[in-house]
């Protein structure tokens, strides 16, 4: 069929490299599980839904791997929405923001941890003026401590609020 | 079915004055605030109130945990439509037409209907139970591996309907969360996936991992817009749209009594609940809609499908816990503590020898139902503003409370860093069009179809046979294969119509 080999080769690759890391990501993460499946036992009783859901996972990533590579002949529908620079900077930023709230939590308290976010991410968001900024961040850390030390049963460490 | 001396008896205690009634509103209250915080579970609600009840009588004592339970089922939906936060996994189909409604601003219509479609899928749960709470629970103490296997089967085909754009991204996300949701210790204790991660045991903390799923990766998203609802006319709160979405359910009155049934089955069932049965229903109203295209787009049928299963699994829950004292979940299990503090048994011996109580207890929950209507409905005009709330305001407060109860599940990092993680993985994955939505079914579900099957496989030594010594099985396989058939029958109806 020479004119769909033509069809074919007319055809310009295009590759969005974000989705293909995160068809790799998903595709390295299934073999390493299937891999540590079969080593922990080849037993039905071990591998009766993961080995061949897995096996069909993978064969479902081989798949669509002809879309990562024809970026733009996709419908619409199925490309990710365009990102300019400052927006894609923003939503790294609260990702970032986020962790590093996560780890302070434990590492540092989270009284410090809930203030520190909530100032930073207000700051990401765009707002400008600074006493509304501390004010927020001072009541909303306040409120939600406290809030939650009521409610939970477990220690929350804490610098100042106890 | 009914013994007429207790009933006049019950109705003669909570007709004769406001002892029965007094708790009922500041438990709906309680219920509703809690329900409505991520990560504050209905069971976490119960049991910070549970030491109070102790200075309270028996009943007192029931009727206040009862209405905690009511308002916190509710609760629940107000997060899961205003922010795409599910705070419970019974909240997690109210998010797939819930959300997208508020953004379009029908956020009025989305809580009230979801109000209505709780109210009276609550009410239909009691008065069933009222009259069946004993032939229910025979059929429940019959369930075994394989009817649950059934059940967790007919939930994993919803994944065929959150499919979004692309059938076979959305089943890849599908696959993606059934193998997440095997990570652990399986039933046939076999421990995989964990990498050395002692937090893993059990498999990945699943309340954290779909609240960072679905909400916290969109406030990602969100960071740069202005508000959940762009335009300033449609942030209005209303009243009477609110109202127009609670009677929306008698325009959809077949899906309100779907769910309603599913749920009460479903909730019946020990050990699956209204986590299951609000995805059931959610699957069958699109599987059943003229316009299966709109679910996932802010169709108001899927906020009542889901929320009518969820609250009407409350009193299939209760009929288990009353009349075989087995608890169905986190709730009735609390309740049942509260039974043993007040040293009363659940169970066969208690619905024989105190019908009366019985009675009572159902139906106060039916008045409990009832005063939900206009307790709900303040609460949710109030709660609604936030809408108005800059999101660079809501965004921080969100998150930080999404961590907070993802802490609370049990007190280690393992919570806010599964929130974490699974964020990135969910703005990721929802980035690229592979919905997020499956990933949390298939996480739900994938643990209980293996742990299911393995136990069927056991039970049955490998014997096909085995099936056909199980006619309730059967009949919940017969009932797959004919939704099945029917869906792909109408699917080429509409092919076959469209030329």
């Amino acid at each position: 069929m020479p004119s769909s080999i033509l069809h074919r080769n007319s055809k310009k690759i295009s590759i969005d490299w974000g989705h293909l890391l995160t068809v790799m990501a998903m595709a390295a993460w299934a073999l390493w599980y299937l891999v540590d499946v079969r080593s922990v036992s080849l037993n039905l009783g071990n591998t009766l839904l993961v080995q061949p859901l897995t096996i069909v996972f993978l064969l479902m990533l081989v798949a669509v791997l002809p879309q990562v590579f024809q970026k733009e002949d996709l419908p619409e529908a199925l490309k990710p929405e365009s990102l300019d620079r400052p927006s894609a900077l923003r939503i790294l930023g609260l990702m970032a923001a986020f962790a590093i709230f996560v780890w302070g939590m434990f590492a540092v308290g989270f009284d410090a941890a809930v203030f520190v976010f909530s100032f930073t991410v207000l700051l990401i968001g765009g707002e400008r003026r600074w006493w509304l900024i501390s004010i927020f961040a001072t009541l909303s850390t306040v409120i939600l401590v406290k809030g939650y030390q009521l409610l939970v049963p477990f220690q929350m460490p804490n610098i100042l609020l106890g | 079915m009914i013994d007429l001396s207790a009933l006049a008896s019950a109705l003669s205690v909570l007709t004769s004055g406001f002892d029965a009634w007094i708790w009922v509103i500041p438990g709906l209250a309680v219920g509703l605030v809690f329900g409505a915080l991520p990560g504050i579970s209905i069971t976490m609600a119960m049991a910070l109130f549970l030491p109070m009840t102790l200075y309270m009588d028996f009943l007192s004592a029931i009727i206040f945990l009862t209405s905690i339970f009511t308002g916190a089922g509710f609760g629940g939906s107000v997060p899961a439509i205003l922010m795409n936060i599910p705070g419970t996994s019974s909240a997690v189909a109210t998010t797939f037409d819930g959300y997208p409604m508020a953004r379009k601003g029908l956020h009025n219509e989305a809580l009230g209907a979801a109000l209505g479609a709780s109210v009276v899928g609550a009410l239909i749960s009691y008065i069933v139970l009222f009259f069946l709470i004993v032939p229910l629970s025979n059929i429940v103490i019959r369930m075994g591996p394989l009817e649950m296997l059934g059940i967790a089967v007919w939930g994993l085909l919803m994944l065929g309907s959150l499919t979004g754009v692309s059938l076979l991204r959305g089943m890849i996300a599908g696959c993606f969360g059934v193998l997440l949701g095997t990570i652990g210790m399986n039933t046939a204790g076999y421990l995989r996936g964990a990498m050395g991660i002692p937090e893993l045991l059990d498999g990945v903390p699943k309340v954290p991992a779909l609240m960072g799923l679905l909400a916290a990766s969109a406030l990602f998203g969100l960071i740069n817009s202005n508000f959940i609802i762009e335009s300033n006319s449609e942030r209005r709160l209303s009243a009477r749209r609110m109202l127009v979405g609670f009677f929306s359910i008698l325009k959809h009155k077949v899906c309100q009594l779907r769910g309603s049934a599913i749920g009460i089955v479903i909730g019946a069932t020990p050990g699956v609940g209204s986590s299951v049965s609000n995805l059931l229903s959610y699957a069958e109203a699109k599987r059943t809609s003229q316009d299966p295209s709109s679910f996932g787009q802010g169709n108001i049928e899927g906020v009542i499908a889901a929320e009518s299963a969820n609250s009407s699994s409350e009193g299939g829950s209760m009929a288990t816990m009353l009349a075989l004292g087995i608890p169905g979940g986190g709730a009735t299990a609390v309740l049942l503590a509260a039974f043993a503090m007040h040293n009363v048994v659940g169970g066969p011996d208690f619905i024989d020898k105190s019908k009366d109580v019985v009675y009572i207890i159902i139906l106060n929950n039916i008045g409990q139902c009832l005063l939900l209507f206009p307790v709900g409905f303040l609460f949710i005009y109030v709660t609604s503003s936030l809408v108005k709330a800059p999101l660079r305001f809501l965004i921080p407060v969100v998150l930080v409370a999404a961590a907070f109860g993802a802490y609370a599940i049990d007190g280690s990092p393992a919570g806010p860093i599964t929130l974490c993680v699974f964020a990135a993985i969910g703005w990721v994955l929802a980035r690229y069009k592979y919905p997020p939505a499956a990933v949390v079914v298939g996480m739900l579900l994938g643990g209980l179809v293996e742990n299911e099957a393995l136990k069927t496989m056991q039970i049955s030594s490998g014997h096909l046979g085995y099936v056909f010594e199980r006619p309730g099985a059967i009949a919940i396989f017969v009932l797959i294969i004919l939704s099945v058939w029917l869906t792909a029958r109408a699917k080429r109806k509409k092919v076959i119509a469209a030329g």
